[in-house]
């Protein structure tokens, strides 16, 4: 069943309880990822100062590479008096490119219904193919609020499928893995050599001052001292940041990802072969995609994916 | 499975097309013939047009990504990229309600599944099947036989065949050949006998039907799939008219090895019916009309007196008419200035018809005899599943024109009656262009094409065309004929209104279609179906000229001894040429032609009578006269 078929059985259902007012847009406040924004001085690896390495150029991965993403969409199904009841449609994927074609390898995709814990069981029984995830029981009653969180619950969803499904995939393969963000949030890549995050978010920078300038004003096809970042939740990892197209012209973030990997792995060879790849894959271009600066075509290829069905 | 069908809000499924996409290896292309199942519902389609893009938004995004080089970019992925089939819809199962495609697997049709898809199952099955194969559809490793309906193609429902193709592939001619191979072999008998005369307009094209031609085990093994017997024409009858010396054949085919070709003669009453054919435009008028039917009714075959100048002539020949022709212009000369009229006729209407006439009997001498001598087709005895092939490549214009006229009428006159010893006949004729043609002047030959596919298939009269330009033709003579197949065809043709239902993908296919493969459209098929044939089982006319080269042109003795041989192997030669020593060519080529068409058991001695008693010439001595006086006186006698 697609996704827009499977959101309106849901509303649906939920429209026969007389308490439910149906709702089918998600209100502008509260539309995209809510994001901190904070500078987290990194401690470096690498070098005595933050230095910027030319890798060397663009040099295509020999083996096979797979690439893993996730996806989520998120639609406000209905209102129980002012709570908000949110449906989302979490999934992820790894694609394996072999010969330069691309074949989806695991897949796994869940359906939530998220909203405050009191409303989810009262509804209990009236809907179907979606798991219940309740908001935090001290979530303020401000439905704004309410749907921030949701937001927030569904992102831990997606990523937990994420971990889930490249669990899966190391299970059978030990091709290169690019994973679409950042490796520390997992204990699951915490010793995977063959790894690589890579970030396209730039909400917590690991610079202040004039290192961050020094980090933002990267030239294209250089990188930086490898770091470790301090904000790794789970599992500590060598970091560093790539340029990948020039930003002159552009904005200070255009063209710039930071990479992650598994401590064991990070040599700064390591890290300029690693760059050297990451430069090979700015093409094929993933544009249409707005972020087609910083979205490598394998991650895109992930994404529009998991969008298709 | 191949594909699946796909549709979007801008482009939906509709009733009549549909689209579906496939892996990139899978084996489908333009041509093919596809089975779309979803439950409920199963549609047959075939693929008009292919498409092939990636998730590129523009070529500049290419260009940027690989930094303006694209040799030397790196570029590890390949994009994703999609095979789209654009499908015109053939059936839908169950008919009604008719409905647009549904979203459903795509597969490749099998050999049940075209059948289907044709519309094939409702004649090639029954008590009274009436398919008759014509060729090989094949695709994605599949083939399929691909029959089209009898009485769709050689009527009554509908009729006649026009192919079209560029010249030199010989595709056109061998298309016909073995169209009519599958015709004479699977032709149901429940509909009667058939026969097909042909007119060889060009070369040696049709000249060795009779002969078996070289096959590849690809040939043989297509052949055997269709359910056909790999087999020349083996009672195929050759006619063509004479050289002007009127014993040696105006025609390629005249190798001793082969059976004899018949020689095609006709004299004034046969012209004179078909005098309409000899007069251009500016002819045709009332009073020449009048004239003729005068000539036909009052004078020609019968004994006429002149009330004017009291003679009476009896007309049979060419040079009878021209005698009675001369009596009136004395006539007019003697009635001195002023008399112009004769009886009620105008003497420029007279002088007119007589140069018409004249004039076949001048430029077509071999065909035309001027003393009434005929040598004609069997009428009334045509053989089923028999070919008649007519060499008309060495005739004058007016010649070819005046032989298609007759040859067709009186194939009409015999259908309408009844007698003609078949009931259907294919009339193939190349190069229709030439005949009936989109533009010029309106002929006597074009009308009749006209008519024949108007009112032919009535008749059983049906008209096979073969053309390098459809776009020159006639649009009511290729628009009647109900199936129309199409061979190679060049870029300009293409470009015609003509083609203009033809989708961008189909012509290029056209343009570049490999000899031995067709397309073809039949009043069963809702769409063309392109299929393959194999080689003609015959002689191809290349190689027959290499093997049965022609006789170079004998003398005039000689040409009457090969002509008097085709009739009696037995024939002296010598015996002939002393017989025919000393007498007047005009009167050996009557006896000649005597001969030939009264086809006697004694040839020799019939030839003899019809020479008649030869009169010695006398040898007459000098006439001594008287011996001149010698003058002695004269120094220099």
């Amino acid at each position: 069943m697609s996704s827009r078929l499977l959101f309106q059985r849901v509303r649906k259902e939920l429209g026969r309880d007389a308490r439910v007012v149906v709702a089918t847009a998600m209100p502008p406040a509260v539309e995209g990822r809510p994001d901190d924004y904070r500078l987290a001085p990194s401690k470096l690896i690498e070098d005595d100062h933050l230095e910027i390495h030319a890798v060397g150029g663009p040099r295509a991965c020999a083996e096979p590479m797979a690439f893993l993403d996730g996806t989520q969409r998120i639609e406000v199904v209905g209102y129980v008096e002012a709570t908000p009841v949110v449906a989302a449609l979490v999934a992820a994927a790894v694609r394996l490119r072999v010969g330069g074609h691309f074949a989806t390898v695991a897949r796994q995709q869940r359906a939530v219904l998220v909203g405050r814990p009191d409303v989810l069981e009262s509804l209990a029984g009236t809907y179907s193919g979606f798991d219940p995830v309740p908001l935090p029981a001290d979530d303020v009653l401000h439905p704004l609020k309410s749907l921030e969180g949701a937001h927030r619950l569904i992102d831990i969803e997606r990523s937990r499928l994420e971990r889930d499904v490249g669990r899966v995939f190391r299970q059978t393969s030990d091709a290169w893995l690019v994973v679409d963000g950042v490796l520390a949030d997992s204990g699951v890549w915490q010793d995977d050599a063959r790894a690589i995050g890579v970030s396209k978010s730039h909400a917590t920078l690991p610079f202040g001052g004039a290192d961050l300038e020094r980090y933002l004003t990267l030239p294209s096809g250089h990188r930086t001292s490898v770091f470790e970042p301090a904000t790794w939740r789970i599992a500590p990892v060598r970091s560093w940041g790539l340029r990948l197209w020039p930003h002159e012209g552009h904005d200070l973030f255009h063209g710039l990802v930071r990479v992650e990997v598994a401590v064991a792995a990070a040599t700064p060879a390591h890290a300029d072969l690693v760059s050297s790849w990451l430069l090979a894959e700015r093409a094929p271009l993933s544009r249409p995609d707005v972020r087609w600066d910083r979205l490598l075509y394998g991650v895109a290829a992930v994404e529009r994916h998991l969008r298709a069905r | 499975m191949i594909g699946r069908v796909v549709a979007t809000e801008m482009k939906p499924s509709t009733p009549h097309q549909f689209l579906f996409w496939t892996a990139r290896d899978a084996q489908v292309g333009i041509g093919s013939i596809v089975r779309v199942e979803s439950p409920g519902r199963r549609v047959y389609g075939v693929v008009t047009d292919a498409f092939a893009y990636s998730d590129l938004a523009t070529p500049m995004d290419a260009v940027y990504g690989s930094d303006g080089d694209p040799v030397g970019a790196v570029e590890p992925s390949h994009r994703s990229e999609i095979r789209l089939f654009q499908t015109a819809v053939l059936r839908h199962e169950p008919e009604e309600p008719l409905q647009a495609v549904p979203l459903g697997e795509v597969h490749l049709a099998s050999d049940a599944d075209v059948a289907v898809a044709l519309r094939m199952d409702t004649y090639t099955t029954g008590e009274k099947p009436t398919g008759v194969p014509i060729g090989l559809y094949a695709a994605g490793g599949l083939e399929a036989p691909i029959f089209v309906d009898a009485d769709f193609l050689l009527g009554p429902e509908a009729a006649h065949l026009n192919i079209t193709g560029v010249s030199g592939l010989a595709t056109k001619t061998s298309a016909i050949e073995f169209f009519l191979t599958t015709i004479f072999q699977r032709f149901p008998v429940h509909k009667g006998r058939i026969a097909a005369l042909c007119f060889n307009v060009k070369g040696p094209d049709l000249l060795f039907l009779d002969q078996p031609g070289t096959l590849t085990a690809e040939d043989r093994r297509l052949y055997d799939r269709l359910g056909i017997e790999p087999r020349p024409f083996t009672g195929a009858r050759y006619f063509a008219p004479f050289k002007a010396d009127g014993v040696n054949l105006n025609s390629l085919r005249t190798h001793p090895d082969l059976n004899p070709t018949e020689p095609l003669v006709w004299g004034l009453r046969e012209v004179l019916d078909y005098a309409e054919v000899l007069l251009n435009r500016d002819d045709v008028d009332a009073k020449a009309d009048a004239f003729i039917d005068f000539l036909a009714e009052r004078v020609v075959g019968k004994e006429f007196t002149d009330d004017h100048t009291g003679k009476t002539f009896t007309v049979r020949s060419f040079a009878e008419l021209e005698g009675f022709f001369r009596a009136i212009f004395d006539y007019l000369e003697n009635m001195g200035r002023g008399a112009e009229i004769w009886r009620t006729h105008h003497v420029a209407t007279i002088r007119k018809i007589r140069n018409r006439l004249g004039n076949i009997s001048t430029r077509s001498k071999g065909l035309v005899t001027d003393d009434g001598e005929v040598n004609d087709l069997p009428w009334g005895t045509f053989q089923d599943r028999s070919v008649y092939v007519v060499d008309v490549a060495g005739l004058d214009p007016l010649a070819q024109d005046l032989v298609f006229a007759r040859i067709v009428s009186k194939l009409r006159e015999h259908l309408e009656r009844r007698d003609l010893g078949v009931e259907h006949i294919v009339v193939f004729v190349d190069e229709l262009n030439k005949y009936a043609p989109q533009d010029g002047q309106d002929t006597y030959v074009r009308k009749m094409l006209l008519d024949l596919s108007e009112r032919g298939r009535y008749l059983g009269l049906v008209l096979f065309s073969a053309q390098q330009f459809r776009s020159q033709v006639h649009k009511r003579v290729v628009g009647n004929a109900g199936t129309s197949v199409f061979g190679r065809l060049d870029a300009d043709e293409l470009s015609t209104p003509g083609y203009g239902i033809l989708s961008p993908a189909i012509k290029a296919k056209l343009a570049a279609l490999p000899k031995g493969e067709l397309m073809i459209r039949h009043p069963h098929f809702t769409q063309p179906i392109f299929l393959k044939f194999p080689r003609p089982a015959v002689l191809s006319g290349r190689e027959g000229i290499e093997r049965f080269p022609p006789e170079v042109e004998v003398p005039f003795e000689e040409a009457v001894v090969r002509r008097l041989r085709a009739l009696d192997k037995g024939i002296q030669g010598n015996r002939i040429k002393d017989l025919v020593a000393g007498r007047t060519t005009d009167d050996v080529v009557r006896a000649l032609h005597a001969t030939i068409r009264n086809r006697p058991d004694d040839v020799t001695a019939f030839f003899i009578k019809c020479l008649g008693r030869e009169v010695r010439t006398r040898t007459v001595a000098p006439r001594a006269g008287v011996a001149p006086l010698k003058a002695l006186d004269d120094p220099y006698a």
